[in-house]
């Protein structure tokens, strides 16, 4: 389940970056060259890219825990300066990424995967 | 908001049943920065209305060329025109001077000018135009019709409207030397920036100068021209004689109004120097940082009202006064509104000068800076309501207090205030409004059918500190567009002026940054007041409560529509003018600071916006131009 998770997160973070590209570099997006468009932009890569090491190298236990409160964080402050940045369908993109990371989170706390025994 | 939360809805009702009148016949034409002789910007157009705006398409987009950020060798550009539309065509001046000549209905260019001015910031931080001049004789042939574009190196270039050609007559081969009237302290050129207003046969020219540079300067004047010619008709001066030895300025950057009928011209007239102390020029000036009614034929000076008595704080006249007939106890009222940096809102009869609601003179905090004896009252005009608080700035923004650890607190108690004509001080003085003013050139707008004014105000909080000529000489650093370190050679103070923001670069002072707001002429009554636009930082937008500063003025039509630019957001907005609700907006290269122009063309109503941008709201310069019209 994580994996799917993780893989809609990586695409919605994808087409936030995509989106975030578009306002930074305009023309009349009203934020265009600026720097929190830039911020933003960085902050949808950064979530892309760790959803993306998360499939890539299918990481379990603590360390998929910390990148996933990671990109929590990362994908929740990206939307809240979407929406600081009148850019409502990076946003959206944004809370969908960042619900696909709380969806893995969830699945990580109600099936927790233990190490194989001996 | 100033109105309750009760009476606003009836307060809108009433206005909008007002703004049912019946619509006057179709104007056609903008004449001018602010549309005609009357400064009114009341475009006659009935099709934009709240129902209709929400339609409004890009009718078409042009890019001049014309600009510059500063990064090169070229100073910025700083483009605050207003097109003219006549003849038939849209006349733009660019700031590199140049005038565009194109099709009101597709954009196209028809032909183009280039003055081949020097692009140096000779007087300004910027290369700067706010448009052009348009004139017919009424007569057929070459030149009957032209255009005026003026420089910033002082010179007046006259072509043919239709072709663009320079019309020989007009100064020398169509370039008059303006500054050959530039005979006394002429410590910088006559810059014109704004294009000198047409009344008949005659031009009636003001200039810009350098700001806050010198004691000494160049004597304000008003020059009235042959338009076919140049030929100088007559001069007028707005400093007496002998205070021009050791002071200056007083001059009209901004447009003017006329009264045809009246047979007067209405000069707003700026502060003397240096701007902020006036240890030199104690003896009174009446006619600076005043509206003056002049004599259209000999130059005659009829009234002058003087609204800030020995200008110490930069507060120029900004701004041409709106001409409306007012009606009051069933008499008709010929009057003019003349808005102020200070946000006073001066309603005069336009035949005398006598204002007509109360203006009082209260007494004022004395300087303590050396040599400098502030004028111990000033007027204040309390009705109509002024658009900024003269008695309380704003207070302390707890969320810029909290993000600088109370720095903000800590300077409120630091520099001196107490009130809007706290003079400026080695202390540290807080301007409010700060030197771009509450309003500027933009001017209001004003439906003569039911006497409603409409403004829009900035509420921006300076810090200006008196700087002792040898400290200054130490320490001097940068200067900008309204801001940084300026000598003021010859007095015995420099000054450096900023915003009052905190480490992280968020303003110190409570929002709301700018306001829309509407006026009821015959009562005195604000009718409302909204926060306008939104700020920005970083591109993050501020709340809609917090508004924005502005700059640019609005345009109100028949059909109960205002449109205005002139906010930090990048957006040009229609705005319901029954309530300054929001109707439509769209986004644009760069803050439009000039007014919009408003026209009809073979049937199709046009509202066109020019995007160039000013470093007084943020560093963002365009040459786009941008018309819009119903599907």
């Amino acid at each position: 389940m994580h994996l799917v998770a993780h893989a809609g997160a990586a695409l919605a973070a994808l087409a936030g970056s995509a989106l975030a590209a578009m306002a930074f570099l305009g023309p009349e997006t009203g934020v265009e060259g600026t720097s929190g468009a830039l911020l933003a932009l960085v902050g949808a890569l950064v979530v892309a890219l760790g959803a993306g090491l998360a499939l890539w190298r299918g990481l379990r236990g603590f360390w998929r825990i910390l990148l996933d409160g990671f990109l929590l964080i990362a994908a929740a402050l990206t939307a809240l300066a979407a929406w600081f940045l009148m850019q409502p369908l990076l946003a959206a993109a944004m809370v969908l990424a960042l619900l696909a990371v709380l969806v893995s989170l969830v699945t990580l706390v109600s099936h927790p995967q233990r190490r194989p025994s001996r | 908001m100033t109105c309750s939360l009760l009476t606003l809805p009836l307060r809108s009702a009433a206005l909008a049943a007002l703004l049912a009148a019946p619509a006057l016949a179709e104007q056609t034409t903008w004449t001018g920065f602010h549309g005609d002789l009357a400064s009114t910007k009341f475009a006659d157009v009935a099709r934009f209305t709240p129902a209709t705006v929400g339609n409004l398409v890009r009718a078409w987009e042009v890019r001049t060329g014309d600009v510059s950020d500063g990064s090169g060798d070229r100073p910025a550009t700083v483009w605050s025109a207003t097109p003219v539309y006549a003849n038939g065509m849209l006349y733009l001046g660019t700031p590199f001077y140049r005038i565009l000549a194109l099709d009101p209905a597709t954009g196209a260019e028809i032909w183009s000018y280039d003055s081949h001015s020097t692009l140096e910031a000779l007087t300004q931080p910027a290369l700067k135009n706010r448009g052009v001049a348009y004139w017919e004789s009424g007569q057929q042939g070459p030149c009957e019709k032209r255009v005026y574009l003026g420089t910033m190196d002082a010179h007046l270039h006259a072509v043919d409207a239709d072709t663009g050609a320079l019309c020989p007559d007009f100064g020398e081969g169509g370039i008059l030397d303006v500054n050959r009237w530039n005979r006394v302290n002429a410590r910088f050129p006559f810059s014109l920036l704004q294009p000198p207003l047409v009344v008949g046969d005659r031009l009636y020219l003001g200039w810009a100068g350098k700001d806050w540079e010198y004691a000494v300067a160049p004597p304000g004047n008003l020059l009235a021209l042959d338009a076919r010619t140049g030929r100088l008709e007559w001069e007028l001066s707005f400093i007496p004689e002998e205070m021009i030895p050791q002071t200056g300025t007083a001059n009209i950057w901004t447009a003017m109004s006329a009264d045809p009928e009246l047979g007067l011209l209405y000069a707003p007239v700026s502060s003397p120097s240096p701007n902020y102390w006036g240890g030199n020029r104690t003896d009174p000036i009446p006619l600076a940082t005043s509206v003056t009614a002049v004599d259209l034929e000999t130059g005659e000076v009829v009234w002058s009202f003087q609204h800030v008595h020995h200008d110490i704080w930069d507060y120029d006249t900004p701004a041409a006064p709106q001409l409306v007939d007012i009606e009051r106890d069933g008499q008709t009222i010929p009057a003019l509104v003349q808005t102020t940096k200070q946000g006073f809102l001066y309603v005069l009869d336009r035949r005398t000068g006598e204002p007509l609601f109360p203006v009082e003179e209260r007494p004022v905090p004395p300087s303590d800076a050396e040599g400098e004896v502030a004028s111990p009252t000033q007027p204040f005009a309390l009705t109509p309501p002024p658009t900024n608080d003269p008695f309380r700035m704003p207070g302390v923004w707890w969320l810029a207090d909290l993000t600088s650890g109370g720095q903000c607190s800590r300077e409120r108690e630091t520099y001196r205030y107490e009130g809007i004509f706290t003079p400026p001080s080695e202390q540290g003085t807080f301007l409010y409004p700060g030197t771009a003013g509450a309003n500027n050139w933009g001017g209001a707008a004003v439906d003569d059918r039911n006497d409603i004014l409409y403004v829009n105000s900035m509420r921006v909080v300076q810090v200006l500190t008196l700087i002792p000529r040898e400290e200054y000489d130490r320490i001097q650093g940068d200067s900008g567009n309204e801001e940084g370190y300026y000598p003021q050679e010859g007095a015995p103070y420099g000054i450096h002026l900023t915003e009052w923001r905190n480490a992280l670069g968020l303003p110190c002072w409570e929002p709301p940054y700018g306001t829309f707001a509407a006026y009821d002429l015959r009562s005195g009554e604000r009718l409302y007041e909204v926060p306008f636009g939104l700020s920005q930082q970083w591109g993050f937008y501020g709340l809609r409560d917090w508004g924005s500063p502005t700059l640019g003025g609005p345009v109100a039509t028949a059909g109960g529509v205002i449109f205005i630019g002139a906010s930090m957001d990048n957006r040009v907005r229609a705005l319901d003018a029954a309530t300054g609700r929001e109707l439509w907006s769209d986004i644009v290269d760069a803050p439009v600071v000039a007014n919009p122009a408003v026209f009809t063309h073979d049937g199709v109503d046009y509202v066109v916006f020019v995007a160039g941008g000013n470093s007084i709201l943020k560093d963002e310069v365009s040459d786009q131009v941008v018309a819009y019209r119903l599907p």
